[in-house]
């Protein structure tokens, strides 16, 4: 229960919004050009993610090619190894079993 | 032509991603949306700037509305989750101008002792209450003082559970009532 200041208070709190209600603090929503914004602001907002599709785009194919060189890359390096082991094991061979002395 | 499209014509078109639809649809709900918001801003310029935020959102959530339920109902909540966030983002500077206001408010009172509480001062005081609760108290004061919305109503715009709801409700009344005290506001 409330004591009686605070029920007085809680009274004209209650009056404070009963007075409040039915005004919209910064008046209508009169035209102020609400249209011509949202259009200004949706175009920018499909600028904005119009360039980062570029981007993730760009970045992607960046990936891609990045990807092609590294796999080539290696692909080279292990051929280049293998070849070398070979070169190695034959030597090797000929080494030992053809020219034992 | 001259035709009228229906709401739920443009809805759908809105939601498929035509923009004119969009603007159409935002066009008629740009009322119901000002009002709300014009009840968690300070100035008209920062209510235009929180509508067209609001709008913007809403034109983001729209591949997230199932067309089930009434587009005015998904529209205010995604409005007041909108107003909710923007006074968490601008609590910070709030708080600044608050301390500058105090000055004021007190020059003021002590050149005006006993004046009649018109309905212009009902709302500045209405706001300066208002502007010292926090963000989520400030909410559901708001919408339960000054939207007129039911306990339940204000659980489903928000996403908070009732008990939380009437919870802080109370807490808020209490804080607003210590306020009211401290600024020496009672007559």
């Amino acid at each position: 229960m409330n004591s009686e200041p605070e029920a007085d208070i809680d009274q004209q709190i209650d009056n404070l919004f009963a007075q409040t209600r039915n005004t919209a603090p910064h008046g209508a929503a009169q035209s102020y050009g609400f249209e011509t914004r949202l259009k200004q602001a949706l175009q920018a907002e499909r600028g904005t993610l119009e360039r980062f599709g570029t981007v993730c785009w760009q970045l992607g194919w960046l990936g891609v090619i990045a990807f092609f060189f590294m796999v080539a890359g290696s692909i080279l390096v292990i051929d280049a190894s293998s070849l070398n082991n070979m070169l190695t094991s034959c030597s090797n061979f000929f080494g030992t079993h053809l020219f034992p002395f | 032509m001259g035709t009228e499209i229906s709401e739920d014509e443009l809805v759908s078109q809105a939601v498929s991603g035509d923009e004119a639809a969009f603007i159409e649809l935002a066009s008629r709900y740009q009322p119901r949306v000002w009002s709300t918001a014009s009840r968690f801003t300070k100035s008209r310029p920062e209510t235009e700037d929180l509508v067209q935020d609001l709008f913007l959102k809403i034109w983001k959530g729209l591949p997230s509305f199932k067309q089930k339920s009434p587009f005015e109902h998904w529209l205010m909540k995604v409005t007041i989750r909108g107003c909710y966030d923007h006074l968490r983002k601008h609590r910070k500077r709030r708080e600044r101008e608050l301390l500058t206001e105090e000055v004021v408010a007190t020059h003021s009172e002590s050149g005006s002792t006993s004046r009649s509480l018109q309905r212009r001062e009902a709302q500045e005081i209405v706001f300066m209450l208002l502007e010292r609760l926090d963000a989520k108290d400030r909410t559901i004061v708001t919408l339960l003082e000054l939207e007129e919305k039911s306990v339940r109503e204000i659980a489903e715009l928000t996403g908070w559970s009732e008990s939380n709801v009437k919870v802080r409700a109370h807490r808020a009344r209490k804080k607003m009532r210590t306020i009211f005290e401290e600024l020496g506001l009672e007559r």
